[in-house]
């Protein structure tokens, strides 16, 4: 008999043991599973996002430069690299075409940025300011990047045909379940120009580093825009308000010209900086410099020998302008608004 | 008077009582007939008689009519039940104890970790190693003893020093899901298994269908593998002693077909007549590319600073030299192992106890590299009372590895631009210096540099030797306690806990002398007008990492295990709810400037950026590894297990187990999964018609269905940002985060859904046994990555996209036959597998991606097996320039770049990669005290992409093919070879073609003499005590008989295979 009530007893204890278990799971099963982890629910995970140089500045397309007559490749250097950088070298459509970098890794900036966009959108805790700049980043590097896809992919912006020359898919929320077809050129670039604009307004003047940035950068990234759009007064205003914030000049008699690296990766011209680790055909090594592009310069910078490296072989080598075989070709800097 | 009258009453009432009774006597041993002091012999329940036998195992028990059954308890031996409904009574009862080590020993009970099943009650489909079996072959590695001794169980070593195990075939899409759980008593092991001293386990048990795994739940997806130790032992005080060494054959570098010396120096040569290095070896780049000896010759002699009959003197030389026989010389040794173990038992019906030490050695095979392995087993049993049983252990095991880093071994690549090393390299000359070898720099370059403000920027293998050293160390303790309550003899609670604690420190410290020192430093050297400075400080630089790995595990069951009415109906059932947390701590950091003795550093400046030497690196900052990382698993599971048998021989079994982690982002109702299976089993040899049968001993038929998981995935409504340390490669230092997974509510676990069906037999006596098992199993939901369109950000998600399906065969056949002295026994074994893709969503990519490293990857396809063989078809080489041949649109073709990017249809599939029939051959034969044994293991239909010559890489990066002497070199070789010509200019898409077309395909089955083992036995009394020895000679790895591969390369080892093994040993029990 006790054995039965013994039974009933220890089962009835299992339940409540096991039910207890159950609601304690709750806060056991809560711990993260990784410390590396979380989710974007704070400033300062979007700021650590934005931050994220390898991922937000290193997007730039390398395909910008490796198809143009800024650079030239003599044919044995070419034929010992593989297959598809020689047929964009040559300008070839083939399916053996599979750089692709160009085009994931400027769509990657902007998954990003819609994230950052959703999670403001969801409630952040902090200062309205912060949040303000936070968004005018996520803007601006969201403008970047389309507007490198759009130099790359889509006709040349013309106001009479841009209105169904086709223009880039635009992403506007994260989920990868949601199919998008591709706008117009004109809707593409009304984008990068709006975007650009309420940046202007959002981001301050004065940023830690250039790898962020700043309200110099916008203006200056509008400016680029209009250019490449034809409107000109449009860009020389915008080209002058930049250069109304940040207008240093490097004097190149201060720098070390037998070096191979004269110019440092932030130095004083630099207003925002984009690079690229792709498209190795461009590397120092490899890529010379055609003479009429040499001829351009005018005597001065040449003399200074900052930028190539005379060779007996009577060709030209271009030094890296910056560490590590990065090229800056998206430097935003005073210099090149001058011209 | 009355007294008398008194006392007469109570002896014919005691008489009276006697008539009504009768005593029983005997005698309890062990299986060896050794008497056992101690052990309870209990009447009718435990209300009833207990009497103790003496030390002469011998008994006497006053027993009433009506009693069928005596009861023998004791805490070193499984308890038994005597039927005594039939013994005449006058006669001795012989009862013969097996102790729980035995009874697995002779696997009659299978154990799940969380229950032990007679194996006459099992539905699931187990199979068990014994004891003996695992000693044939020497090893520290208790899981290296288990291949090929029981079917379903598949080895695959492919990939260099990595060991991949299955039961029953694959069973996911992800290679991080892969693998058969493994448990150590009663729960999963959270540290090495190759610290587990090997002396310490009594037999393992394989769970290979849903019934046996599913109560392990989300983690037994792919099986499961039980490691059983020893239990403490007999009344008797036992020591156990054993020894062994092991010497191994030097590492067969020279297996790796690679072109020869002299074949590399005439392409040099073709190639600097053609001007192929001119533009590198004057252009201002070429202090960073590496040239070796040969090309330096031709261009001096060119430059005429060396002349003719000096430079065709020294590359007759070098023509040659083949690296490997100084590597092997100097770097290289024989591996060296050796064992030692050392186990005490004893105890008496009360307390029961074991320890156990042993300590194992291995000197690497690299000099410089060795292992030590010390583990300390305490383990105690003890009967608190009637009811209430404690058994506790506490395990310590420690690890203590050195190994030597020097970059040179069989794999050096001297960067700069090339592959693998020029082959006719040299370490040291005939005057015994030790030789430069060049190495990430021009070494021109660095010889112009010497003896300037900077170290010695050479580097010289030879010296290298001591001064790049890696020490690991690593201490685990494994803790449990058990406790049974009996509330009734067939209702028993218990309570365990485990607690696992590891740290493990791992240290890389390079010296000063150290190539990668002096490099760093020099890199980092700033020479201006101020003078000389150092960035990176004179010193060593030593890399630490830590780690630190704590476990607990509470598991409360309840156990029922009742036979009613005589037998007729049986109920095995248990129940209970666990509780896991594991979490896991790695901190990492370097120091510079270190002095070794003093154990002090030097401050470095870890945040600017600064200028190298000469440019050599651009602009950079001091390279470092600093971080810290928490991982946290955590589970809650509850479990029931019943089986209901019937007259003995039918039997019911079902299992259910429901789980919940705690993978990060979702809702609480989402994590919990339920698992279930169900199971019959029939003995036929119990029925009434097979009872007559005499030479039919053992007929079972079972018949199970069941789900069991993998846990991998769980759906998410929010993106994941991962943060990432700050690296030296960086150009700012704010934290920074990326964007790891985007939502993805749908993700659920992958499951496995098995069916088996099985006959086991037994027959004349055991003379002839075995038998036959068909599965059928079908994976669903299966995560893989899966290709989404790009501008999504993430080119590819985790999905559950995939659908398996599988089926196949165990078939086993034992036979023992025994002439006069000799006894044979033979096993043979046989497994058939085969998966195929049912359905997959991913993306499928041209034929390219298949027909690189066919068969080395997962790569599901929608019907085609896991690891596909692809290959181009192949149609030989054109008889007028030796160029290899395709296949396209109907015609022969020479459009390389078509050809690779072709639609996968127009492949030529071949199947799988992995063996999908395999199995083994045991064969002992045993005289007297004398025994040979020997392991033979084969499989078949498989398929495996040999390497072979690439021009492109060979001019380039200097990896070169022996293939490269078989190649086409004028009209009329195309009849007897398919190696296409040289071409110069190289183009390597012609070069890809070839090496992923038909021609290098080959079939992988294989018979392999795997173990032979030699041992004799022998018993001698000293003292008084009885000594039982052992002493044995094996070989491991002895021999490849037979591979259909006609390039003679070992199919299951990409790389080197391994050598052979010799060991010889001694045991002693007494």
């Amino acid at each position: 008999m006790k054995f039965i009530c013994f039974f009933r007893c220890s089962r009835v204890l299992l339940w409540i043991v096991c039910t207890s278990v159950f609601f304690s799971c709750t806060e056991f099963l809560e711990k993260k599973a990784s410390s590396a982890f979380a989710l974007p629910e704070t400033l300062k995970d979007l700021r650590a996002m934005l931050d994220n140089e390898a991922q937000i500045n290193m997007f730039a397309p390398s395909l910008l430069e490796m198809g143009t007559d800024d650079i030239y490749v003599r044919p044995e250097v070419l034929k010992a690299r593989p297959q598809a950088e020689q047929l964009i070298y040559s300008w070839q459509q083939s399916i053996l075409r599979s750089e692709i970098a160009s085009w994931n890794l400027p769509y990657r900036v902007i998954m990003m940025s819609n994230v950052i966009f959703e999670a403001l959108d969801r409630g952040v805790e902090g200062r309205d300011a912060e949040k303000n700049i936070i968004r005018g980043e996520a803007l601006f590097v969201r403008a970047y990047a389309y507007l490198a896809l759009a130099q790359l992919y889509c006709n040349t912006y013309d106001e009479t045909t841009s209105s169904h020359d086709l223009g880039l898919p635009l992403r506007v929320v994260s989920d990868f379940n949601t199919i998008y077809a591709r706008s117009s050129v004109q809707e593409t670039y009304d984008l990068i120009v709006s975007d650009f604009k309420t940046a202007t307004e959002a981001l301050p003047e004065s940023v830690a580093l250039p790898t962020r940035p700043s309200k110099a950068a916008a203006y200056g990234a509008l400016a680029r825009t209009y250019l490449i759009m034809g409107r000109y007064d449009d860009a020389k205003n915008a080209a002058e308000s930049a250069l109304a914030i940040k207008n240093d000049l490097l004097d190149y008699n201060d720098l070390d010209a037998s070096s191979n690296f004269p110019f440092g990766v932030f130095h004083d011209e630099v207003i925002y900086n984009a690079y690229t680790t792709q498209g190795l055909l461009l590397v120092a090594s490899r890529a010379l410099i055609p003479d009429d592009l040499y001829a351009s310069y005018d005597e001065k910078t040449v003399e200074s020998n900052c930028f190539l490296i005379n060779q007996r072989m009577a060709t030209l080598f271009l030094k890296e302008i910056t560490a590590e075989g990065l090229l800056p070709i998206f430097q935003v800097s005073a210099r090149m608004n001058y011209t | 008077m009355k007294l008398k009258i008194i006392f007469g009453f109570l002896l014919f009432f005691s008489v009276a009582d006697v008539i009504a009774q009768r005593y029983l006597k005997g005698i309890v041993t062990d299986i060896e007939h050794e008497p056992i002091e101690g052990v309870r012999i209990t009447v009718g329940g435990p209300e009833g008689e207990v009497v103790m036998s003496d030390k002469d195992g011998r008994f006497n028990i006053t027993v009433a009519d009506k009693e069928m059954e005596v009861h023998f308890f004791h805490v070193g031996y499984a308890d038994k039940m005597e039927s005594i409904a039939s013994h005449p009574f006058n006669e001795d009862l012989h009862v013969m104890l097996l102790t729980k080590n035995q009874e697995i020993e002779e696997v009659e009970v299978v154990s799940t970790g969380y229950q032990q099943i007679p194996k006459e009650r099992v539905t699931g489909s187990f199979e068990g190693i014994s004891n003996a079996d695992l000693t044939k072959r020497v090893s520290a590695n208790i899981l290296d003893k288990l291949e090929g001794q029981v079917p379903g169980l598949q080895y695959d070593r492919r990939r260099t020093g990595s060991l991949d195990i299955n039961v029953r075939g694959i069973n996911t899409m992800s290679e991080g899901l892969m693998g058969p759980l493994i448990v150590v008593d009663n729960f999963p092991f959270e540290g090495n298994l190759q610290d587990i001293n090997p002396n310490d386990v009594a037999s393992v048990t394989i769970l290979k269908d849903a019934a046996a795994a599913s109560i392990w739940g989300a983690r037994a997806g792919n099986g499961v593998i039980v490691i059983n130790l020893k239990k403490p032992m007999e009344g008797r005080f036992n020591i156990d002693f054993s020894a062994n060494y092991t010497v191994v054959e030097k590492a067969r570098l020279k297996d790796v077909p690679r072109i020869s010396s002299s074949d590399f120096i005439d392409v040099e040569r073709m190639l600097f007549e053609n001007g192929y290095f001119d533009a590198a070896y004057n252009s201002p780049y070429a202090k960073l590319t590496v040239f070796s000896p040969v090309i330096d010759m031709l261009f001096a002699n060119r430059n005429e600073a060396l002349s003719d009959v000096a430079l065709e003197e020294n590359i007759a030389r070098l023509r040659n030299i083949d690296v490997r026989d100084q590597l092997q010389k100097y770097l290289y040794r024989n591996e060296t192992l050796q064992q030692y173990a050392l186990a005490v038992s004893g105890g008496n019906n009360i307390n029961a106890y074991r320890m156990s030490v042993s300590y194992n050695g291995t000197e690497g095979t690299k000099i410089g590299d060795s292992d030590q392995n010390l583990s300390i087993n305490l383990q105690n049993e003890l009967k608190i009372s009637n009811k209430f049983d404690l058994s506790a252990r506490l395990m310590f095991l420690q690890h203590i590895g050195k190994s030597d880093a020097n970059p040179m071994d069989y794999n050096f690549s001297p960067g700069g631009g090339r592959g693998p090393l020029y082959p006719y390299a040299e370490l040291k000359n005939e005057n015994g210096e030790n030789l430069v070898v060049p190495y990430v720099y021009n070494h021109q370059y660095i010889e112009t540099l010497a003896g300037g403000e900077l170290l010695d920027w050479r580097f010289v293998p030879l010296d290298e030797v001591s001064l790049n050293t890696i020490n690991a160390s690593r201490q685990h303790i494994d803790a449990q306690i058990n406790l049974n309550y009996a509330l009734t003899p067939w209702l028993k609670i218990d309570g365990l806990y485990n607690y696992q604690g590891s740290r493990a420190e791992d240290q890389f410290l390079r010296q000063q002398e150290s190539f990668y020192a002096r490099d760093l430093i020099n890199r980092f050297t700033q020479i201006n007008e101020e003078g000389v400075q150092h960035i990176v400080p004179l010193g060593a630089i030593n890399q630490m990492g830590n780690q630190r790995m704590q476990g607990q595990k509470i598991r409360g069951t309840l156990r029922l295990n009742k036979d009613f009415l005589n037998g007729e109906h049986s109920i095995n059932m248990v129940t209970g709810a666990e509780l896991s947390a594991m979490t896991l701590n790695t901190a990492d950091y370097t120091v510079f400037g270190y002095d070794p003795l003093l154990m002090t550093n030097q401050q470095v400046d870890l945040r600017n950026i600064y200028p190298t030497f000469d440019g050599l690196a651009g602009n950079a900052r001091i390279p470092t590894t600093e971080g810290f990382l928490e991982t946290t698993r955590r589970y809650v599971s509850l479990f029931a297990n019943a089986a209901y048998t019937w007259r003995q021989k039918y039997t019911a079994s079902f299992s259910a187990r429901r789980d919940a982690s705690n993978l990060f982002g979702v809702n609480i109702n989402d994590k919990w999964n339920p698992l279930w299976s169900a199971g019959l089993a029939w003995s036929l040899d119990r029925e009434d018609f097979l009872k007559e049968v005499s030479w039919v001993d053992g007929l079972r038929m079972r018949a199970t269905y069941g789900h069991s998981g993998n846990s991998g995935g769980v759906a998410t409504s929010l993106p994941t940002i991962s943060y990432v340390s700050g690296s030296s490669a960086n150009l700012t230092s704010f934290p920074r985060a990326m964007v790891s997974s985007l939502p993805n509510p749908y993700l659920k676990w992958e499951d496995v859904r098995m069916i088996n069906l099985a006959l086991s037999f037994d027959i004349f006596k055991r003379a002839l046994s075995g038998s036959v098992e068909y599965f059928n199993k079908k994976s669903t939901d299966l995560l893989s990555q899966d290709n989404i369109d790009p501008t999504a950000g993430l080119s590819s998600v985790r999905r559950n996209v995939g659908v398996l399906r599988g089926s196949g065969w165990d078939l086993k056949l034992a036979g023992r036959a025994s002439i006069g002295n000799v006894q044979s026994s033979t096993t043979v074994f046989l497994s058939m597998v085969k998966d195929v893709v049912k359905e997959y969503r991913g993306n499928i990519s041209n034929v390219g991606t298949y027909v690189a490293n066919a068969g080395g990857s997962l790569r599901p396809l929608p019907d085609r097996q896991l690891y596909p063989v692809f290959a181009l078809r192949f149609e030989g080489l054109d008889g007028e320039n030796g160029d290899p041949q395709g296949w396209r649109n109907g015609e022969v073709s020479k459009e390389y770049q078509q050809l690779l990017r072709d639609s996968l249809q127009h492949a030529v599939y071949y199947g799988t990669g992995l063996p999908p029939r395999h199995g083994s051959l045991k064969q002992s034969i045993s005289w007297k005290d004398l025994s040979l044994s020997f392991l033979i293991s084969y499989k078949f239909g498989h398929y495996f992409q040999k390497p072979t010559v690439r021009y492109h890489a060979l001019f380039n990066s200097w990896l070169g093919h022996s293939d490269f002497a078989h190649r086409w070199q004028k009209p009329g070789d195309e009849n007897f070879t398919t190696v296409p010509s040289m071409s110069y200019p190289a183009n390597n898409i012609r070069d890809d073609f070839y090496a992923y077309s038909e021609a290098n395909i080959e079939k992988g089955d294989l018979i392999r003499l795997q173990d032979v083992n030699l041992s004799y036995r022998f018993m001698r009394s000293i003292g008084g005590k009885k000594y039982t020895f052992n002493v044995f000679g094996a070989v491991n790895n002895v021999a490849l008989l037979w591979t259909a591969s006609e390039s003679g390369l070992d199919p299951d080892y990409f790389n080197i295979p391994p050598s052979r093994r010799y060991s010889m040993g001694i045991s002693c029990k007494f």
